[in-house]
């Protein structure tokens, strides 16, 4: 099981990584704070699950088939598996920091957000059919709120560019975000925000620099940061976050 | 005899000076009004939501600008907008140069240069090392004008990038062939300042969920 779950998301990184510009990313419609000035109560659709993860983007194994593919893979697993210790350890949730920080944000701005529950799917739940980024295909009708925000996370952890020592790991966060009218038809806003613009097939999405404190050059040096490399997955998703409720 | 030259020496060197100082004077406009503007669409089209991209190189399409209170001059740019019988959502992208970005303020101005609305550079979204900002432009049977100039806020300062930067090499050994790929981190910085490209184009999305664009 576990070692199918790993090669069905190798391929899917794979898959994304030969597609490029391929991909339909969300499309950069800005919010008209005009129009939808009385837009006040945003219900949050939930979330597909997320993990913790840690990935080198333009790994080099990738050249070489599956063969190569396998021991890239082999490589970086138990990294993976160190970080989301780590991130247990250290009770760091990331959906909890973001719907906080969102939440704080938004209200500042006049917003009032109420998140479904769950506010994310347990992993395996079924769920709707959504697009490549995550968002929905299709919304109901809302008659408790004014808008409906489909928030949904891409790639978040810890990713290098590649696998030399100037390419370091960074934390890394990728948002989508659609804002729907009451009626589900219309489109209010939509958007993806990237901390740590690491990933180059991207099409221009909002981008955040990585803070320079969470930087490290290898992953030995992001071991022995510890809890210093969870605090700076924390500064990330405020700040993924604060961008969001910026653009609303 | 001396100081009679003297006299005329300092005589001509004010009137150079002031002449000087009146064609600077001249050179730079007082208002809006007196700018030189753009038309957008730079291609007739039948409505504004058909026009196509257009792109202002900042440099050497600003014109020099005297602050109302006369103690600033700046570079700005002056567009005319046609006027346009529906609404349109038009993306203004700041592009950076290769020596610098355009902290773009933005004024929209009415067919009589009173301004509308002031749109100062925090409000543009970083996109990489681009900047964008979208308008949302009301029906309007008159022309209406966008004047950018640099935001005195952000000259100065500096635009940074850190972003992934995938490369791919081909190798062979005679018999067989292939390619290898990988990325390193790639840093850019560019001072904010009087360059780049200001890229106006008009948002073709029918904002329907699940809709294509309205072309």
């Amino acid at each position: 099981m576990n070692r199918f779950h790993w090669m069905s998301r190798l391929a899917a990184v794979a898959v994304l990584l030969a597609l490029g510009g391929c991909v339909t990313a969300p499309k950069h419609l800005a919010y008209n704070h005009e129009e939808a000035a009385s837009t006040k109560r945003i219900v949050v659709l939930s979330m597909r699950h997320s993990d913790i993860d840690l990935l080198i983007v333009n790994n080099p194994g990738y050249s070489f088939g599956l063969i190569g593919m396998a021991i890239a893979e082999a490589n970086r697993a138990p990294k993976s598996h160190w970080l989301k210790d780590e991130v247990a350890r250290d009770h760091f949730d990331h959906v909890v920091e973001f719907r906080a920080a969102l939440t704080a944000a938004m209200s500042a701005r006049g917003y009032e957000l109420r998140w479904s529950d769950p506010v994310q799917l347990p992993d395996g739940a079924k769920d709707v059919a959504r697009e490549q980024f995550g968002l929905r295909k299709a919304y109901g009708p809302v008659s408790d709120a004014d808008a409906q925000l489909d928030v949904d996370f891409g790639f978040v952890g810890y990713a290098a560019a590649g696998s030399t020592d100037s390419a370091p790991y960074r934390p890394t966060v990728v948002v989508s975000a659609r804002l729907v009218g009451a009626d589900g038809k219309r489109v209010l806003f939509e958007d993806y925000i990237v901390y740590n613009s690491v990933f180059s097939f991207m099409d221009k999405p909002i981008t955040i620099d990585p803070d320079d404190h969470y930087r490290y050059p290898e992953f030995n040096a992001l071991h022995d940061a510890g809890p210093d490399a969870v605090k700076g997955l924390q500064v990330a998703f405020r700040a993924a976050a604060e961008e969001l409720a910026k653009q609303l | 005899m001396c100081l009679l030259r003297l006299v005329v020496l300092c005589a001509l060197l004010f009137a150079t000076c002031g002449a000087v100082a009146q064609a600077e004077d001249a050179a730079c406009a007082h208002s809006p009004a007196e700018l030189r503007a753009f038309v957008y669409p730079a291609v007739p089209a039948s409505t504004l939501r058909d026009a196509k991209s257009a792109d202002y190189v900042f440099a050497a399409n600003a014109q020099c600008l005297q602050s109302a209170d006369e103690q600033r001059r700046a570079p700005a740019l002056l567009i005319r907008i046609d006027k346009c019988a529906e609404p349109a959502n038009l993306h203004l992208t700041s592009i950076s140069g290769k020596e610098a970005t355009l902290p773009a303020r933005l004024q929209v101005l009415d067919e009589n240069f009173t301004e509308l609305k002031d749109y100062p550079f925090d409000r543009f979204v970083k996109r990489g090392m681009d900047y964008t900002l979208t308008l949302f432009l009301n029906p309007s049977p008159q022309p209406r004008y966008l004047l950018v100039m640099p935001d005195s806020e952000w000259l100065g300062r500096v635009n940074h990038l850190t972003a992934g930067n995938r490369w791919t090499a081909f190798w062979s050994t005679g018999t067989v062939m292939g390619t290898i790929s990988n990325g390193t981190e790639v840093r850019r910085e560019l001072p904010f300042g009087s360059g780049g490209t200001m890229r106006i184009e008009v948002e073709t999305d029918n904002r329907v969920v699940g809709g294509a664009h309205a072309h």
